[in-house]
């Protein structure tokens, strides 16, 4: 049964594996350290997933530093995700660098084929101080994974560098043993070290909790993150290597005594065949277990005080290495608008217990306790190398056109001095307040939160009687549209408008043809009507009636008349009135006559004659 | 005729005739019109001497430190005299030396409100915020032109300029329409004069704070407070609000309210605790 389970798994892996040529092939250099002395080895790391069986130098060829191949490890994860299975191979090429002069010296990036793929490291910066190395505290400088004796190439006057060698034939206390692997034996006070804990495994096993014991008098120790799993071979043994990460930092002067990490484990003692826990898997032997805490060495460091030659006033706890960079946002600003300054402190070092930098060169301007963010960087699982953004919230009190200058100090322990870094002031248009109020109390409380932090953030006291105004206008909470004044005043206009369009309206009315036609009509009516009255004597009548034809017509010629669309009748009729009419004004004849009903006949026909040209 | 003139008194007689009769105007109700507007000047003269003179206290009690009396002096005199930017700001100022932030970011909003000009208000109340870990109203571009217009110009000034230059557009139009011969240039002109002066009449309107931030309240509950989900006490809380923050009032239930902070959140929250920076009758 047993058989074909192994049989199945390992057809499971070959798939697998198979499956992880078509995933993404990674490639990434690191070093161990940035900064060392010269002739302390430190170790380069090329890390490279999804492929292995890679062929690299054994040599890299950067003068000043001595570059070997030390060693290689592999590592094939199976994981099940989604009901897939999926294996992932990564191997780990180690280099030696030994420092042989001091600068700053750049090791050039590598080009590897990995899967058919050509794949490049990044160029990686080293800085070798003056301050010679070797070994380090009391635990022998060794790269950060044990190499077998028989990889390494030593070369002759090169510092030893000693992996943890353990007989072929174990012992009961070398199945599993443990290495605390501190970079510098000589630290300050306040500085973060980064630590690496490391725990080899010679037979299958389990740990019987997830993180190390370590802890001590005169120094912290940060959490620990997820431990990487590696698979080291030592003197033709392969072991199981878990790596733990984590930092200390000593918090007094002296010679500290860092006690044995320990990680209490399950290990299978006997051979017997039994599948179980982390280590056996699906491959594992079987056998009896034995409960045994895994230590590793004790270690000493000499801790400093900090100098207090050359301490800046500024200073307010940072050790590391460090850069600083500004930006201002908005670049424009009005009366009382506050302008975001960002300042970023990247590098690495105690980034927990720094202090903000200072803003100088602020006169004009009112400051405020920047709000403040840590952004670790992606590899770095303890926060030791990273970046921390500063916001200032920045009001001009008066016209400005400069920020001020952020000034940051720390203490460089590969330097042993202190280092004050300045950014440069961004131009910006901001305006100022014409009398800025003094610090309200809050205000005042706030700012004395951190007074070393922005002693410019005090404001200057002023005069009491300079904050008061005396210009007291009377106004109103009224918008000044509904002002009653302003409202009657455009009322009126609004009416007059209107008015005066009703009026233009009316003259392009009255001046068309219809409407003449209109007045026409009506005026022609008028005369009608006084001629039906009695008094009107016949001459007068008679010239009303030649009127009302001419108006009726627009003319007076007797052409119109016979034009005009009217019955023969109509026509007959009208023109013996008119002939009445020239005979009244033209005869010598005397007084004529006209009886009542020759005034209604004529005035019937005049009627007649107006209905039919309408 | 000897008798008659005899008869006649003096002030009826002008160079030997009768004057005609005057009608409800004798000499003593002439005398009183004159001396109505020298009475109403001596007190108007008066009052503002002796608002001088309590302003004077009130500036001199702030100076010597005697906040509360200079307190009662200010907002004794925005009760007498009606509403004044620089009595808000001064207010203000004495209230944050009595360490009532809430307040004075209200007195602040006033004056403001009431000069979007001063700039002196702005600095005090963004200062005065921030101590209060109260943070900056987004500014979406149109607040941010309100704001612009409202502190370079003045408002009532832009707005009459755009009435003006809107009616003169309005009548000049009216005009060239009815009027005989050419129109094209003449309309034209007429229309982009109506145009560019409502414009700038809609500007000052809508840049104006007394419009914009009509709803505008502040929070005066020493403690902040919560906006809840509905309007009951055991409700759910879905913002805290600092003391010294502004809120806008969108409709009012009894005792509670229904506000909006800057940044959009909305809840209820007791109306006690907030207090509206036009000031209720």
């Amino acid at each position: 049964m047993n058989s074909l389970i192994k049989y199945a798994g390992a057809a499971m892996v070959f798939v697998a594996c198979a499956t992880a040529s078509l995933r993404a092939q990674q490639v990434q250099a690191a070093l161990a350290q940035d900064t060392v002395g010269v002739g302390q080895p430190v170790q380069l790391n090329i890390s490279i997933t999804g492929g292995s069986g890679v062929q690299l130098p054994e040599r890299i060829n950067v003068e000043g530093l001595d570059i070997r191949r030390a060693g290689q490890s592999e590592q094939t994860q199976v994981t099940m995700a989604n009901g897939q299975l999926n294996a992932v191979t990564s191997a780990v090429y180690t280099y030696l660098i030994i420092p042989i002069k001091a600068g700053t010296f750049t090791i050039p990036a590598m080009s590897i084929r990995v899967g058919g793929k050509e794949l490049k490291t990044q160029d990686l910066t080293l800085t070798v101080s003056g301050t010679p190395g070797g070994r380090l505290g009391n635990v022998p400088v060794r790269p950060a994974i044990p190499v077998p004796q028989s990889q390494q190439r030593q070369a002759p006057g090169q510092p030893q560098v000693t992996a943890p060698s353990r007989p072929q034939t174990l012992t009961e206390d070398q199945l599993a043993f443990g290495d605390l692997v501190i970079p510098r034996k000589t630290v300050y006070v306040g500085e973060v070290v980064p630590v690496e804990v490391r725990f080899f495994f010679g037979v299958p096993g389990k740990t019987l909790q997830e993180k190390p014991n370590f802890s001590g008098d005169g120094f912290t120790v940060s959490s620990f993150g997820e431990p990487v799993r590696r698979e080291q071979e030592i003197n033709g043994r392969v072991y199981q290597v878990l790596v733990y990460q984590t930092a200390i930092t000593p918090v007094k002067a002296g010679t500290l005594e860092i006690p044995p990490a320990e990680l209490p484990a399950r290990l299978q003692v006997a051979t017997s065949r039994r599948a179980d826990d982390m280590f056996g898997g699906l491959f594992g032997s079987m056998g009896d277990f034995r409960d045994v805490p895994v230590k590793t060495e004790a270690a000493t460091l000499e801790v400093k005080a900090l100098p207090k030659e050359g301490r800046p006033p500024e200073f307010a706890g940072a050790i590391g290495q460090f850069s600083i960079e500004a930006s201002a946002s908005p670049k424009k600003a009005a009366a009382g608008d506050t302008i975001s300054l960002n300042v970023t402190v990247a590098g690495r070092g105690n980034f927990d217990a720094m202090g903000p930098p200072v803003l100088t060169e602020s006169e004009g301007w009112r400051t405020y306790p920047p709000g403040e963010k840590f952004t670790p960087s992606p590899s770095d699982p303890i926060g030791f190398n990273g970046e921390k953004a500063y916001e200032y919230m920045i009001l001009a009190r008066e016209d400005r056109t400069a920020t001020p200058v952020a000034e940051f100090s720390y203490f460089d322990p590969s330097l042993e001095k202190y280092v004050t870094l300045k950014t440069a002031p961004i131009a910006v248009d901001a305006k100022g307040g014409a009398a800025p109020p003094a610090t309200p109390p809050a205000i005042a409380v706030a700012a004395s939160a951190t007074p070393s932090a922005t002693p410019s953030a005090e404001p200057t006291a002023e005069p009491e009687q300079s904050v008061l105004v005396r210009n007291f206008s009377p106004a109103t909470f009224r918008p000044f549209v509904e002002d009653p004044i302003f409202l009657m005043v455009n009322g009126a206009l609004a009416v007059s408008w209107v008015l005066l369009l009703l009026f233009g309206v009316g003259r392009v009315i009255s001046g068309s043809k219809s409407a003449r036609e209109a007045a026409t009509r009506k005026e022609a009516r008028k005369l009608l009507h006084k001629m039906q009255s009695a008094a009107c004597p016949p001459e007068e009548f008679y010239q009303l009636a030649a009127d009302f034809v001419a108006a009726r017509l627009a003319s007076h010629s007797r052409d119109a008349l016979e034009a005009a669309p009217l019955g023969s009748e109509t026509k007959a009729a009208v023109a013996a009135i008119l002939d009445t009419h020239d005979e009244m004004k033209y005869s010598t004849a005397g007084t004529f006559q006209l009886p009542v009903e020759d005034r209604r006949r004529v005035v019937a026909q005049l009627k007649s004659f107006d209905d039919e040209l309408r | 005729m000897m008798n008659s003139a005899k008869m006649m008194t003096f002030p009826e007689i002008q160079n030997g005739l009768p004057l005609p009769a005057k009608k409800g105007m004798s000499f003593p109700a002439v005398r009183s019109l004159m001396l109505m507007p020298l009475v109403a000047f001596a007190l108007i003269a008066s009052t503002w001497l002796s608002f001088g003179d309590a302003l004077s206290d009130a500036d001199a009690a702030f100076v010597a430190g005697d906040y509360p009396a200079a307190m009662r002096a200010y907002e004794s005199a925005l009760s007498a005299q009606g509403p004044s930017a620089g009595l808000y700001y001064n207010l203000a100022m004495t209230q944050l030396r009595q360490n009532q932030p809430a307040e004075a970011a209200l007195s602040l909003r006033r004056a403001i409100m009431l000069d979007p000009r001063r700039s002196d208000a702005r600095v005090a109340l963004s200062d005065l915020e921030r101590s209060q870990g109260i943070a900056p109203e987004p500014s979406a571009w149109t607040a941010r032109w309100r704001q612009i217009l409202a502190e370079k110009v003045s408002l009532t000034a832009l707005t009459i300029i755009g009435s003006v230059l809107a009616w003169v557009g309005a009548f000049w139009l009216l005009w060239v329409v009815f009027r005989k011969g050419r129109k094209f240039w003449p309309v034209t002109i007429a229309l982009v004069l109506l145009c560019v002066g409502k414009a700038i009449f809609i500007a000052a309107y809508l840049a104006d704070p007394r419009v914009s931030e009509r709803d505008a309240a502040v929070v005066l509950a020493g403690s902040g407070v919560s906006l809840l989900a509905a309007p009951a006490d055991q409700s759910a809380v879905v913002l805290k609000v600092p003391a010294g923050a502004n809120l806008y009032v969108h409709r009012r239930s009894g005792d509670w309210s229904y506000c909006e902070t800057p940044t959009g959140e909305k809840g209820w929250t007791s109306t006690k605790s907030i207090e509206c920076v036009v000031p209720t009758a």
